[in-house]
């Protein structure tokens, strides 16, 4: 497989080049030996199920990204991504092809024993909380979490000493301008929040135009006793991006994890998050949107381990899928024995707007504790006809009737996001996704 | 009939009932009222012998015998009856077959022959025009759909059917319209009999104009503080509870049954 | 459990402990000599077996075909369920009740022996078939033994056999129909079955008929360390209505027992075929020792347009349970539904559910899995939804509820919805908690021990499943729910 073979050239540049750490080699070694010795998943794999990597495999990324990609697409992309979120306040971080940008970063201001920092810069002093991040992907069996362990290059390190209370948000966009032949990034974030923080963080990912590329993310999340984190990832890779995240959460007592998983863009999109509630009365709420039109494939991966008890979880994911696009939302909600007074909710709905569009959900719940209450609900179906009759009756054209429909369908995921700049962003997107949308079919 | 001493109680590691002493003779309709929080509710679970309800002190006779060693079946099996605030709905479970499986275990506990189906549905027929039921209700589900008042209704029925002596009604007044109030009141008021007793639990006066106690009682922050004839309760209505917000001097519980007034 | 408070009251583990100690009612040993083949599968066992019943060439042909292919087939491993390896070279694939005779022409010929083992299952045979109105087939270990009510059912023009039988009688039917909705390569456990499967019972409605009376079957496992491998094969033609019954029971044996039965329904234009199952095979003793294997494939075919194929189950038994009775709904307007009740206690594994695959236009579906977990039991609800591009207007609603009893059993979900086709409106819901304490209460307040509150809040549970159940089937589910979670329900 040409992306087997890539990888591993990937791997020999990245072990011969001068400064790498004495201590992360044997551990990239280790990742990259476990990664090629079980391959790329197949669609046997129940994980993988709906998910071809076809494409992935056969592509060579063996081109190392361009140091100093085209300005010009870069300035506009950065414009894009920002021009609303003025009044956001905070630092923001950009990285270019997988590697921090100093020049295009703006450090803002943080309170004292905030570390906001590029991973690459933090790898001679061997953070201990990396060194457990990479520890607890080896013995995974998620592919891509391998293969980022192996080849990560950079990505952001954000530690908050315990009682700090971050206003605004902490912006990471990761900007990925392609060259002629596909490339790799693989990013590797670490976000610790010490016990009492609250905090926001932003992260956008963002490409140019219809060249292949992949981009391949590994975030770790820690949240200590009675800390709150609002995380939105928002996903708008160019056209022929390889898009996959992984998310993982690690949650103690009382700590409360908000995410908001906004995908738009990528041609194979696969995004993963997992969450631990590893002590009680912890609460994490996951919330999702994709919109996928043409032949964009987006595949949503969810898994909760209620590992003790009273905590609570709940999750609501809708798309909306376009000509001939195709969803996959895989929820799966573990409740381990023990976990008494588990509360866990799930739904998943989608919207198919053509004929050749399609989707495939698998809510799942897998239950050991009897002291629960644990519901799912998934649907797949069409806007409402008497909705849809009503304001067409009220004089709205149908196309625009059936648009307003979408956008309700879709927002109402928004409608609990807390910061407005944010808000109107993504509220923004879905919007000009939508007049796209409407605009093609004429 | 029924002596209660120096009960307390405590819910979620919370004292809410703190010295209740009442006694309540066979034919007496009592009535409890209080503000929210007094322990009204507390004190129907507790009788009625429902988990959570940890009684930490005091003594509960009913004939004599102790009640509070008694399993909740075998309390309703003595005969006594709790009409629940919020009646829980039992999806599946058909009223009938419901009724009669309750009316079937409490007649085989005090040794009375049980009913066949035939016979238990006469029965139930006649009792349902108390309550101005129609046929309708028998194949719903327990609760299942029903409004405010048909659960309420739905439960005097019950209590009509089971004739308990001691029927203990919690707030069976609260979301009632006047028609319904009036149709549950006469189905209550038909059920009065020298050897039956009846213990209304309260917010508000307005139910008492229709089924007219005996004794008042006010409860406040788990004691009974006052007790009078039904005079008290129109007191109440004029001046709140505003009196008996804090519980009274030193937490000695009040002996009320030096107090007790005949009703007119 | 570890660290963590047990969180159920004393009364709570009283009453489980109860709903635990049950004891398996069927579980008799009817002492009758069996003419069985040796232990092991081969080539010569399968050809062996298709000698001793005298089957046409086809017959044999198709059976070593599905040999062939097992050979190639793995067992499947993602049922989510456990237990050791089974060696299929130590099972017995064919055992007989020996007779005096080639095999019984009527009831009076039937081992007394035998008919006193129906009597105790309470298969209604003999009068108390003809009172009941139901025609019962009765298949003990392998074999057929006796089809009543045989000549009312020939004026209709419905055949209602044994399997054998109907090769005998009518093999260009059988050849028609056997394999078309289940092929013997569909999977490890049918072609399996297709290779050494022994009898079962065959069910022909001709065009235009309504079945007069409802179809039952009875399955017993009696001799020890034998395979039950029945086949069952229903074909309802145009404008055909037949319902059909069947019961399974199993002595108490230590060591498990394999049954990897298979059942084919075809429905044609406008016909209906309502399928309801009580299974109680063995479910093996309160430590989880013995029990049966229930590893079996049941599906309908909606061939033709306006037909409809109902699927209702009452799952008490068997130690491991893997079953997804489906429809393919292929004609056009055509309905599936899926009714199911599943309870496990005990050490009892249970994953079960159905396949929905919508082709036709217009097609419906119900899935309606209800799923009861007590002592250490798992009950696992799989059930796959597919809307095909050719499905038009397409509709599916499921929803699984799982009831939980005790801190060590485990309910899972796991459905799998793929659409694709826009108009299409498919929905699923879930839910998973445990008796209500408050309706619990509710029932002891007004006079009801806890063990009857019990029984009644879970029948209430199951209320939708089981008012699809012939009654007198409904009754006997109730029972066995009250059976298999404790001594008595109402």
């Amino acid at each position: 497989m040409p992306a087997l073979e890539s990888f591993s050239r990937n791997f020999q540049a990245l072990a011969a080049a001068p400064g790498a750490p004495d201590w992360l080699s044997p551990l990239r070694a280790s990742a990259m030996g476990a990664f090629l010795a079980a391959g790329l998943p197949t669609t046997k794999h129940e994980d993988w199920r709906y998910t071809s990597l076809t494409a992935i495999a056969g592509t060579d990324f063996s081109e190392p990204a361009a140091a100093d990609p085209d300005e010009a697409a870069l300035a506009s992309l950065r414009a894009a991504d920002l021009a609303e979120l003025d009044g956001l306040d905070g630092p923001v971080l950009v990285f270019v092809n997988g590697r921090f940008s100093p020049g295009l970063s703006s450090p803002g201001s943080l309170p004292a024993g905030v570390r906001v920092s590029s991973m690459a810069s933090q790898l001679a002093s061997r953070p201990a909380i990396l060194e457990s991040s990479l520890a607890a992907t080896a013995g995974a069996a998620a592919p891509f979490a391998l293969l980022n362990t192996a080849l990560f290059t950079d990505g952001a390190l954000i530690e908050l000493p315990a009682e700090t209370e971050l206003q605004g948000a902490i912006q990471l966009v990761h900007i990925t301008v392609p060259g002629p032949t596909p490339h790799a990034a693989h990013v590797r974030n670490i976000f610790s929040l010490g016990a009492g923080c609250r905090a926001t963080i932003l992260e956008s990912w963002v490409g140019t135009g219809p060249r292949s590329y992949l981009s391949n993310a590994v975030t770790d999340v820690r949240l200590a006793p009675r800390s709150a984190l609002h995380h939105y990832r928002v996903q708008c890779e160019g056209d022929g991006a390889f898009h996959l995240s992984d998310v993982r959460v690690d949650q103690a007592a009382e700590s409360r994890y908000v995410s908001w998983s906004v995908s738009l863009g990528g041609a194979l999109v696969r995004n993963d998050i997992s969450a631990l509630l590893a002590a009680s009365h912890a609460e994490c709420v996951l919330n999702g949107l994709y919109l996928a039109t043409d032949r964009q494939h987006v595949d949503n991966h969810t898994f909760i381990d209620h590992a003790q008890p009273h905590c609570r979880s709940s999750e609501t994911y809708k798309g909306v899928l376009d000509r001939a696009a195709r969803g996959v939302f895989n929820g799966k909600v573990l409740v381990r024995p023990g976990a008494q007074k588990t509360d866990a909710s799930q739904s998943n709905r989608n919207l198919l707007l053509t004929r050749e569009a399609e989707v495939d959900t698998r809510p799942q719940l897998e239950i050991y504790a009897d002291d629960v209450k644990c519901t799912h609900g998934a649907a797949v179906g069409q806007l409402d006809e008497d909705a849809l009759f009503y304001l067409r009756a009220r004089g709205i054209p149908a196309d625009v009737a059936r648009n307003m429909l979408t956008y309700a369908f879709a927002s109402d995921v928004l409608d609990g996001l807390a910061l407005p700049p944010v808000k109107r962003r993504l509220q923004g997107l879905v919007r000009r996704w939508l007049d796209k949308s409407q605009e093609r079919r004429g | 009939m029924l002596e209660i001493k120096n009960l307390r109680a405590t819910v979620g590691g919370q004292e809410i009932l703190r010295g209740l002493d009442l006694v309540v003779k066979p034919g007496e309709v009592h009535a409890i009222m209080g503000p929210n929080g007094s322990g009204k509710s507390t004190l129907a679970n507790t009788l009625a012998g429902r988990e959570n309800y940890e009684v930490s002190g005091g003594q509960v006779l009913y004939d004599g015998k102790d009640l509070l060693a008694m399993s909740p079946e075998q309390r309703a099996g003595e005969g006594v009856f709790l009409a629940f605030q919020y009646p829980v709905e039992i999806p599946g479970v058909g009223n009938a077959y419901f009724l009669r499986a309750a009316l079937n275990a409490v007649r085989k506990y005090r040794g009375i022959e049980e009913l066949d189906a035939i016979d238990f549905l006469t029965l139930v027929r006649k009792k349902m025009k108390l309550v101005d039921m129609d046929e309708g209700f028998l194949s719903r589900s327990v609760n299942e759909g029903f409004s405010g008042g048909e659960k309420k209704r739905n439960e005097i029925l019950q209590m009509a059917v089971l004739e308990p002596r001691l029927a203990i009604l919690d707030e069976t007044d609260s979301g009632l319209d006047i028609d319904a109030l009036r149709i549950v009141s006469a189905g209550v008021n038909a059920l009065r009999s020298p050897d039956r007793a009846i213990v209304l639990i309260t917010h508000y006066q307005r139910l008492l104009n229709y089924i007219v106690p005996d004794f008042v009682h006010v409860l406040s922050a788990g004691r009974i503080v006052k007790s009078g004839d039904k005079e008290l309760a129109h007191e109440l209505e004029q001046a709140g509870y505003a009196g008996f917000e804090e519980p009274p001097g030193d937490g000695t519980p009040v002996d009320v049954r030096a107090v007790q007034y005949r009703g007119a | 459990m570890q660290d963590t408070e047990p969180l159920a009251t004393d009364s709570e583990t009283a009453t489980l402990q109860e709903l635990t100690s049950k004891e398996y009612k069927y579980g008799f040993v009817t002492d009758i000599e069996a003419d069985a083949v040796p232990r092991g599968l081969s080539e010569a066992i399968v050809r062996e077996i298709s000698a001793r019943k005298q089957e046409p060439e086809f017959m044999l042909e198709w059976r070593l075909q599905a040999f062939r292919h097992w050979l190639t087939m793995t067992e499947p491993t993602w049922p989510n369920v456990q237990y050791p390896p089974i060696d299929y070279q130590d099972i017995v694939y064919y055992s007989a009740p020996k007779s005096k005779k080639d095999g019984p022409k009527s009831l009076d010929e039937v081992d007394p022996e035998l008919l006193k083992t129906f009597e105790k299952l309470g298969v209604p045979l003999h009068e108390r078939a003809r009172l009941a109105g139901v025609a019962v087939d009765a298949v003990f270990d392998s074999v057929s033994v006796a089809t009543t009510f045989k000549e009312k059912l020939a004026e209709k023009g419905v055949i209602f056999c044994s399997f054998s039988e109907a090769l005998r009688e009518h093999p260009d039917l059988v050849q028609k129909y056997l394999g078309s909705v289940v092929p013997y390569s569909d999977n490890f456990f049918a072609a399996l079955n297709s290779a050494v499967f022994s009898d079962g019972s065959f069910c022909f409605i001709p065009k235009g008929v309504r079945c007069p009376m409802e179809l039952s079957t009875y399955f017993r496992i009696n001799a020890i360390d034998t395979g039950q491998f029945e086949r069952t094969l229903i074909v309802a033609e145009e404008g055909a209505h037949v319902s059909y019954l069947e019961g399974c029971t199993a002595p108490m044996r230590d060591t498990n027992q394999l049954h990897a039965a298979v059942v084919e329904l075809v429905a044609l234009s406008g016909a209906e075929i309502k399928y309801s199952t009580v299974q109680n095979w063995y479910p093996g003793d309160a430590q989880g020792k013995g029990g049966i294997y229930n590893f079996v494939t049941k599906r309908g075919k909606c061939a033709g347009a306006r037909s409809k194929i109902s699927w209702t189950q009452v799952e008490t038994g068997s130690a491991i349970t893997w079953k997804y009775p489906s429809v393919i709904l292929q004609g056009d307007d055509s309905i599936g539904e899926f009714y199911s009740v599943a309870l496990t206690n005990n050490y009892q594994q249970a994953d079960t559910g159905t396949k929905m695959v919508h082709i036709g236009r217009n097609t419906r579906s119900t899935i309606i899995s209800k799923g009861i977990s007590a002592g250490h039991g798992q009950n696992t609800y799989r059930g796959q939804v597919k809307i095909l591009k050719s499905a038009e207007g397409a509709r599916n609603y499921s929803q699984c509820d799982s009831l939980l009893m005790g801190e060590r059993c485990g309910a899972h979900t796991f459905p799998y919805i793929e659409v694709k086709n826009p108009t299409a409106k498919v929905e699923h819901e879930a839910s998973t908690s445990k008796i209500a304490e408050d309706q619990l209460f509710y029932c002891k307040q007004r006079g009801i021990r806890e063990e009857d509150a019990v029984s009644m809040i879970v029948n209430g549970f199951c209320k939708e499943v089981f008012r699809k159940l012939p009654m007198e089937f409904a009754v006997e589910a109730q029972k066995l729910l009250g059976v298999s979670l404790e001594g008595a329900v109402g």
